[in-house]
């Protein structure tokens, strides 16, 4: 069987101080075991994307940092993409942010699909006023945009939300999210697509005590053995590095985060 | 830009890539896309890279008891082929020149590890060229980062030499006079070309018991903190008369202690197989040669 799939995209992006404009169209076919993509360097009817509001969400971001803090990375995208898997048609619009701010030796990062940064404002706080590494807390909070990165580690249920397509073009339906994945995942046209569950959605349980201390930001990225975060507790803030613990409650948000095939916003007791 | 990607597996191809783009800068503004307006330049750019790939495909193709990675990038400025050859999970990277020595040495290296990996800290005698990939992370990538230099051995000497030439002093802290990118759609940075690394009246004496590295799996500059990352994949337990190969460890070390620790060297530079040099998402090919070098206790 041969599987064709087509992407038009159109971007616009700040990264390093400057503002990259992306216009590309790709084909990629899978038959008989070998996968295949090349550009297509055709033009699409895509809309150009709008600047204002990467150069608004950059601006703003960059108003979090200085009084002692430093932007080490920032990377602003807003883009238009249509696919075409056989004969199924779809398009989408994207916004993606990946930042990273830092007091050295600290680095707290974050990946977000809209520009909404009030976790941004509140971990710049605490990391300006972070102390030394102590000893985790017995039981903590994890803010919902660190759960989301870490949904996909979880031993906990997770639900799959639905969606109109996945990379092949076929309905992604509500399901526990458990054993193999039914759906396809595929970032990139040049990127061979797997099985992977979306948009996951924790299934909530037990009561979070909103008195715990919280982590407010990850300050490595997340792996099934440890995190590393900034935990508030009070006016104290300081890092904690911990081994993943048994979660003992849990509550979705509506707040969709870029992390493998999506997930929501998930706060953690633990 | 024009590239080819192709994987093969076993002598089998599975994956098969082909992109073409520029990129065209305007003060702050990059515009991109997939598709060169002179034809003239596109015409030859994938004749230049079909025929470099061509190359590397009659290279590699005895090659069929290894996973190959070949990638072919054709420029204005060059022509770059960088070939991934992994067998049982170790990885070297070549040129269609020295493809079919490294395979062969990369076979006779590895071998099951009979020994767990040191269990405390010993000194270290870099083989293979391999104290280049030690040296590209504490010295190349702190001096992309401007960070100030160290005290190095006076034997020491480091350069990085950019296509075309221009050669910036890694030593003393000059950032790589390269501004390189891995496709049109991303944003060119200073990067490093060909990390070359010399000694010059160095003292070299082999310690009774030492680990020799021969071949490392990745590194890491963390800016941050300064500090180095190597992730050893094949090397030796040394004590005496009786070597064993130990499994597969982790180094970790500030950049000042990596300075410290440096305690001789031995010949020419050798070249090693095998950077891919990864920064801000963006994976270069970094041609690397350092002599044999004595590094004291690192751990």
């Amino acid at each position: 069987m041969i599987e064709t799939y087509r992407k038009w995209g159109r971007s616009v992006r700040l990264e390093g101080g400057r503002v990259v404009w992306v216009d590309e169209a790709g084909e990629a076919i899978e038959s008989a075991g070998v996968f295949r993509t090349r550009a297509l360097g055709e033009d699409s009817n895509l809309e150009r994307p709008e600047r204002d509001a990467i150069d608004a969400a950059g601006h703003e971001i960059e108003s979090l940092a200085g009084d002692g803090l430093m932007l080490e990375r920032l990377f602003v995208s807003q883009g238009a993409v249509a696919h075409r898997f056989n004969e199924t048609h779809w398009s989408e619009s994207l916004r993606r942010v990946h930042l990273s701010i830092a007091r050295p030796p600290l680095r707290a990062i974050f990946d977000f699909a809209d520009f909404q940064f009030d976790a941004v404002r509140r971990a710049a706080d605490a990391l300006r006023r972070a102390g030394k590494e102590r000893k985790p807390p017995k039981r903590m909070r994890l803010a919902e945009h660190i759960g989301a990165a870490l949904l996909p580690f979880l031993p906990i249920a997770k639900i799959q939300s639905p969606a109109p397509h996945d990379g092949k073009g076929a309905p992604i339906v509500e399901t526990l999210a458990e054993g193999e994945a039914t759906n396809w995942f595929r970032p990139s046209y040049r990127v061979r697509p797997r099985r992977a569950w979306f948009h996951l959605r924790v299934a909530p349980f037990g009561e979070i005590d909103p008195d715990l201390p919280v982590a407010v930001a990850l300050l490595a990225p997340v792996s099934r053995a440890a995190i590393q975060v900034l935990c508030v507790d009070g006016r104290a803030a300081y890092p904690v590095s911990m081994p993943l613990r048994p979660i003992l409650a849990a509550k979705a948000t509506q707040t969709w985060y870029p992390y493998g095939a999506g997930a929501f916003g998930a706060e953690l007791m633990l | 830009m024009v590239r080819r990607d192709e994987l093969s597996v076993r002598g089998n191809l599975v994956e098969s890539r082909s992109s073409q783009g520029q990129a065209v800068t305007r003060g702050r503004e990059i515009v991109a896309r997939d598709r060169i307006d002179d034809a003239g330049i596109a015409d030859k750019l994938r004749l230049d890279c079909e025929t470099a790939m061509e190359r590397a495909r009659r290279v590699t193709a005895s090659l069929t008891n290894a996973r190959v990675r070949t990638i072919v990038t054709a420029t204005q400025s060059e022509i770059e082929s960088a070939i991934t050859i992994t067998v049982g999970g170790v990885s070297v990277v070549t040129s269609p020149d020295d493809a079919l020595s490294d395979y062969e040495m990369l076979r006779k290296l590895v071998a099951t590890p009979s020994a767990p990996p040191p269990a405390r800290p010993m000194p270290i005698v870099w083989r293979n060229g391999s104290a280049a990939v030690l040296l590209h992370e504490a010295i190349g990538h702190a001096a992309e980062h401007a960070h100030a230099p160290l005290a190095w051995p006076r034997w020491l000497r480091g350069v990085d030499i950019a296509t075309g030439g221009a050669i910036a002093d890694l030593i003393a802290g000059e950032s790589p006079a390269a501004f390189r990118r891995e496709s049109f759609r991303d944003i060119p940075l200073r990067r490093m070309t060909h990390v070359r690394f010399e000694q010059h009246g160095a003292p070299f004496r082999l310690p009774g018991e030492r680990i020799e590295v021969f071949l490392v799996s990745g590194g890491t500059y963390e800016p941050l903190s300064e500090m180095v990352s190597i992730d050893v994949a094949v090397a030796d337990h040394v004590d005496g008369k009786k070597t064993r190969r130990v499994a597969p460890f982790t180094l970790r070390a500030s950049r000042a202690k990596v300075a410290r620790a440096l305690a001789g060297a031995s010949g020419d530079p050798i070249r090693y197989p095998g950077v891919i040099c990864s920064r801000e998402g963006q994976e270069l090919y970094v041609a690397s040669h350092a002599p044999v070098m004595l590094t004291t206790e690192l751990r």
